[in-house]
C-alpha cells in the first residue's frame, strides 16, 4: 500500500435492535486500490458497505473518505460526501420513469448544480465509457439487466466520485451478462478508481483485487492479497468458506 | 308516451332552462375546481406528514384522514352552513361546501398518495439518496413522479367522486347544476330540466369513467 487511504473505516459497529450485525470492523482502502470483500451471507458484509455512505446509520465507530469524517457534520454535508461516494446496487435501480440519459444527468444537475447541457455531455461520456451511448434515449426497460447496471455505474460515475462501492453488482444478472459487468468494472480499476466491492465472482476478485477480505459473524476475519486468501486461507473459517464456494 | 315525453324530454322547455343550467354548472365548475386543486395540494401534505418518521406530524395527520373519512359529507357541510353561526362564525355557501368537501377530500386523496409512494420501492429512495439528492429532490424529482403514475386511476376515481358530491351543495341552496335545475323544475312544473342536468353529469362524467378503466387494465397489465 503505497498511497494514502481513500476510505477508512474505524471501529465500525452496526445493531438492528438486539441483532449486532457488525462487532468491529476496520478497513482501509489506497487510492486506487480495488478491496474485495467476501464471506456468507448474514456475516455483514453488504451492511457494512451501506455504512460507508451512511445509507444504512452505524450504531459507532467512524468512516473517513478522503480525510474527512462523514459521521460528523449536517444533512447537507452528507449529501455533499454522497456526491464523493459511488454506489451500484444488486438490483440497480435505475429510474423507470426517464430516459437512459436523463437518469445519468439527473444528480448532476439537482446535486452538483451543473447546466443541462453540461451533464448531458457528462453523460453521454460516461454511457459511450460502458458501452451504452446509443442506448441514451432508450428507457430502463427495454435494457437487458446487465446494460441496466452499466447505465447505473455511469450514472455514479458522472458526480466524479473518489471512491465507488459496489453491492454485489452483478448477483442478479444471467450468467451471460456478468462478463459485461465486470468488464466495466475492470476498466474502472485500470483508470485509477478506489473500489470496495462485495461480490461472489471470485476470478473476478483473484484476477483484479488488490485485497480480499473475508468477513464472518461481523468481523474482518482475515484479509490479504489475492493469492493468500484463495492460495493459502489461514483461518479455519475463511478455509471452509471457501471451499464450499469454489467446490 | 307522448305525455312521459313532455314530462322527461321536453326540449323547448330544457331550451328554456338552458341558461339557468349553464350558470348553475359554471358553479358547479368553480366549485370543483376549488375542490379539486386545493384537495390534491393538501392531501399531498397530509400523506407526506402520515408517513414522516416524526409522531407529531403523523400523528395528527392519522386522526385528520381517520376523522374526516369516517365523517359523512353531507353532515360535515351542514354542520359547517348551519352549525358554526351557532358559535358567530357566519359562512357563505360557497365557503362552507368548498371547506366541507376539500376536507373530506383531501383525506381521501391523501390515502390515495401514501399508497403509491409506499408503492415505490426503498431502492429507488437509496438510489437517489446515494447521488447526494437530498430528500426533497428525491421525493419530487424521483418517487412522486412514479408514485403518481401508480395511483393514476385511483386519483382520478376520487375526482369523479368529488363532481358528484358537489351535487349536495344543492340543500344549502349554493345554485350549483342540480340547485339551477330543481329550481327550473319548479319554475317550469316539468321533470326535463332534472333529466338534462343528469345527462350533463353523464356527459362530463362518463368519459372519465372510462378513463380511469383504462388505465387500469393498462396498469394491471
Amino acid at each position: 500500500m503505497t498511497n494514502r487511504p481513500m476510505l477508512e473505516i474505524v471501529s465500525l459497529q452496526k445493531r438492528f435492535g438486539d441483532t449486532v450485525v457488525l462487532r468491529d470492523i476496520n478497513l482501509k482502502v489506497a487510492q486506487g486500490d480495488l478491496v474485495f470483500i467476501i464471506g456468507p451471507s448474514g456475516s455483514g458484509k453488504s451492511t457494512m458497505l451501506r455504512c460507508c455512505n451512511r445509507l444504512e446509520e452505524p450504531s459507532g465507530g467512524d468512516i473517513i473518505v478522503d480525510g474527512r469524517n462523514i459521521m460528523s457534520g449536517t444533512s447537507r454535508d452528507l449529501d455533499r460526501m454522497r456526491l464523493k461516494v459511488g454506489m451500484v446496487f444488486q438490483g440497480f435501480h435505475l429510474y423507470p420513469h426517464m430516459s437512459v440519459v436523463k437518469n445519468v444527468m439527473l444528480a448532476q444537475c439537482k446535486a452538483l448544480g451543473r447546466s443541462a447541457e453540461e451533464a448531458r455531455a457528462r453523460a453521454m461520456d460516461m454511457l459511450d465509457r460502458v458501452g451504452l451511448a446509443h442506448k441514451a434515449s432508450a428507457m430502463p426497460a427495454e435494457l437487458s439487466g446487465g446494460q441496466q447496471q452499466r447505465v447505473a455505474i455511469a450514472r455514479a460515475l458522472a458526480l466524479d466520485p473518489l471512491v465507488m462501492l459496489f453491492d454485489e453488482p452483478t448477483s442478479a444478472l444471467d450468467p451471460e451478462l456478468v462478463g459485461s459487468v465486470l468488464s466495466v468494472m475492470k476498466d474502472l480499476k485500470a483508470k485509477g478508481m478506489t473500489m470496495l466491492v462485495v461480490s461472489h465472482e471470485m476470478g473476478f476478485a483473484r484476477e483484479t483485487a488488490d485485497r480480499v477480505v473475508f468477513m464472518d459473524g461481523g468481523l474482518v476475519v482475515e484479509e490479504g492479497s489475492p493469492e493468500e486468501i484463495f492460495g493459502a486461507p489461514k483461518a479455519d473459517r475463511t478455509r471452509a468458506f471457501l471451499s464450499r464456494v469454489t467446490r | 308516451m307522448q305525455n312521459l315525453i313532455d314530462q322527461f324530454f321536453n326540449l323547448s322547455i330544457m331550451a328554456k332552462s338552458l341558461p339557468l343550467m349553464l350558470s348553475g354548472l359554471w358553479m358547479t365548475a368553480r366549485l370543483c375546481a376549488a375542490v379539486i386543486l386545493l384537495g390534491l395540494a393538501g392531501g399531498l401534505l397530509v400523506a407526506l406528514a402520515n408517513l414522516s418518521p416524526r409522531r407529531w406530524l403523523r400523528l395528527p395527520s392519522i386522526v385528520f384522514t381517520d376523522i374526516f373519512r369516517a365523517l359523512p359529507p353531507l353532515v360535515l357541510l351542514i354542520f359547517i352552513y348551519s352549525g358554526l353561526p351557532f358559535a358567530g362564525i357566519e359562512i357563505s355557501p360557497f365557503a362552507a361546501v368548498a371547506l366541507a368537501f376539500l376536507l373530506n377530500n383531501s383525506a381521501y386523496y391523501a390515502e390515495v398518495y401514501r399508497a403509491g409512494i409506499l408503492s415505490v420501492g426503498k431502492g429507488q429512495w437509496e438510489a437517489a439518496r446515494s447521488t447526494g439528492l437530498s430528500q426533497t429532490q428525491t421525493l419530487i424529482s424521483v418517487v412522486l413522479p412514479q408514485a403518481i403514475r401508480n395511483v393514476l386511476p385511483d386519483l382520478l376515481s376520487n375526482t369523479v367522486e368529488v363532481v358528484k358530491l358537489t351535487s349536495l351543495a344543492s340543500v344549502v341552496s349554493l345554485s350549483e347544476l342540480l340547485y339551477a335545475a330543481n329550481m327550473a323544475r319548479s319554475i317550469t312544473y316539468n321533470a326535463s330540466p332534472l333529466v338534462l342536468a343528469a345527462l350533463i353529469y353523464l356527459v362530463i362524467l362518463w368519459p372519465v369513467v372510462r378513463l380511469v378503466s383504462r388505465f387500469q387494465r393498462r396498469l394491471a397489465a
